[in-house]
């Protein structure tokens, strides 16, 4: 006859078996799957083999080891023991009449995590980077002034409202204008919730410089929902550059690696925005400074070659004017010389013309005597001269009347003319010529009949008339 | 004055123009035109700096009221 035990009889069978069997602790590795709190820490752990779970069971640990432990973990891996999470734990196994079998967590390696979650993290980067994702936010140029915002966070969250005063309150006033995309920023939902703010601002994107996401607190739990590959991927299809705001002092997520820009807090990404605006602003002032040194100088270089120009200018007039006084002080010189000169000659002139002055009327007198004197003894020997002259001339005159033809005519001469000219030969005159013989009170005209020497001979005898 | 410069397409036109009357191939007659230009555009680049985008308030608002609607 088999013995029948009642089920708290098996239990305690059991419950002995395994105290004996497993006196020891384990580690032990698995995913958390489920996590609750009630005083103690009651998780459901998993084991996969790709997706599908292979082992589950359930551990708990006791709230004196778990306020330790909790603290320990989220020092070390920088995020609490939350779901999804693998861990290496030190247990015992358990079994407790009612509350059946259990694993009691006595420690936990954080650092077994750490090595979890980064591997986990490179595995989504290499991904990424295989599907050439990886780099494609980040080679986004950032806007020269980003002025337009899409904001990714929850509206409560305190990093929202402390980057909204940060923005709006800048000591420059400048104007953001901000637009807010909600979204769970922890806990199960997070990734689906940031994940579909992504798309919404993906279609608004034209309208958008730049967009941030940022989460609020510096807590470092639940960071590692941003180790999300989906997250990424928006991110990195994203045309306008993202800036993350989620990180932690040590902790740089998957979305830190492929936003733009990655910032510790929001408000340090409010200043990476208006910092931005700033270096725009400066860049403005820089060369608005330049502008004014660049045209002032160009208008003193052109007042200098002007001043320059007159300056040569003017030594060129005043080189002129020195030449031209110098020529004038010699012109004055020489003129000045000449009229000395003349003026000594002058003086010269009129001593000499006194001097001769005075010899003059002393001479004049004297000289005058002498020629009056002679002029009278010219004059008379000139009457004298006239008058001899005159009866010389009487004289003549006698003797002419002697000769005078009429005279002689009176005395029986004759002149005879043939054709008005004197004949003084026979030959001069041939038979029956017409000759003219002037005698003392007339003309006879008459034909010569014959002519002959003057022994009476003919010579010649003509005509028989 | 043709449509409003953005920024980028300003600072590269100061750039420019600032450029030009540092190289001094800028005449001094147009150097009036030129620094009034380039006034303008860092006035014009200021004041937007400061000033609420109008047009992008009104779209925003206009993304919100779709919202709204689709929401009811």
């Amino acid at each position: 006859m088999r013995e029948v035990l009642s089920l708290y009889e098996l239990n305690l069978i059991l419950r002995s078996t395994i105290e004996t069997a497993f006196p020891e602790t384990f580690l032990v590795t698995a995913e958390i799957a489920r996590i609750k709190l009630n005083r103690h820490c009651f998780l459901e752990l998993v084991d996969r083999d790709e997706e599908t779970i292979r082992a589950q069971m359930n551990a708990v640990i006791w709230s004196d080891r778990y306020e330790v432990i909790s603290r320990q973990f989220r020092e070390a891996a920088g995020i609490g023991l939350t779901k999804g999470i693998k861990i290496l734990f030190e247990a015992y196994v358990n079994f407790h009449e009612r509350y059946g079998l259990k694993l009691n967590i006595i420690d936990i390696d954080p650092s077994y995590t750490i090595g979890e979650l980064a591997l986990r993290r490179r595995e989504i980067l290499r991904r990424l980077e295989r599907e050439g994702l990886k780099d494609r936010n980040r080679e986004i140029g950032f806007p020269l002034v980003p002025q337009r915002v899409g904001i990714i966070s929850s509206p409560t969250a305190a990093g929202y409202e402390d980057m909204m005063m940060h923005l709006i309150n800048n000591p420059y006033g400048y104007r953001f204008t901000c637009r807010l995309y909600e979204a769970v920023m922890q806990g199960d939902g997070a990734e689906a919730s940031v994940v579909d703010a992504l798309r919404r601002c993906y279609e608004d994107s034209q309208y958008l410089d730049v967009i941030v996401i940022v989460r609020g607190g510096g807590s470092r739990v639940d960071l590692h929902c941003f180790d999300s590959y989906e997250i990424a991927r928006m991110i990195s299809e994203m045309p306008v550059p993202v800036i993350s705001g989620i990180g932690h002092e040590r902790d740089v997520t998957v979305v830190d690696e492929v936003s733009n820009m990655r910032a510790k807090t929001p408000t340090a990404v409010a200043d990476i925005l208006i910092t931005r605006v700033k270096d725009f602003e400066d860049s403005l002032d820089s060369l608005s400074h330049r502008l004014f040194h660049a045209s002032n100088r160009l208008l003193l270089d052109e007042k200098a070659q002007l001043t320059a120009f007159i300056k040569s200018l003017d030594s060129a007039l005043r080189r002129e004017i020195v030449i031209n006084a110098e020529r004038l002080a010699r012109y004055i010189r020489g003129l000045k010389l000449s009229v000395r000169f003349l003026q000594s000659r002058e003086r010269h002139i009129i001593q000499e013309a006194t001097k001769l002055r005075l010899i003059s009327f002393n001479n004049i007198r004297a000289e005058a005597k002498v020629v009056i004197d002679l002029w009278h003894r010219i004059k008379d020997s000139v009457h004298r001269r006239i008058q001899t002259e005159d009866r010389r001339i009487k004289a003549r005159e006698d003797n002419l009347n002697h000769l005078d033809p009429r005279n002689v005519l009176k005395r029986g001469y004759s002149i005879t003319r043939r054709a008005g000219v004197v004949i003084r030969s026979i030959n001069d005159v041939g038979i029956h010529d017409i000759i003219d013989t002037t005698l003392y009170d007339g003309n006879i005209q008459s034909v010569v009949r014959a002519k002959g020497d003057q022994d009476g001979k003919d010579t010649e005898l003509q005509g028989g008339d | 004055m043709a449509k409003t410069p953005s920024y980028r397409e300003a600072i590269e036109e100061l750039e420019a123009i600032v450029q030009e009357i540092e190289n001094e191939t800028v005449d001094v007659d147009v150097l009036t035109e030129k620094v009034k230009r380039a006034t303008y555009l860092i006035k014009l680049c200021k004041k937007k700096l400061r000033e609420t985008d109008d047009n992008i308030k009104k779209i925003l608002k206009e993304f919100e009221e779709e919202e709204e609607v689709m929401e009811e």
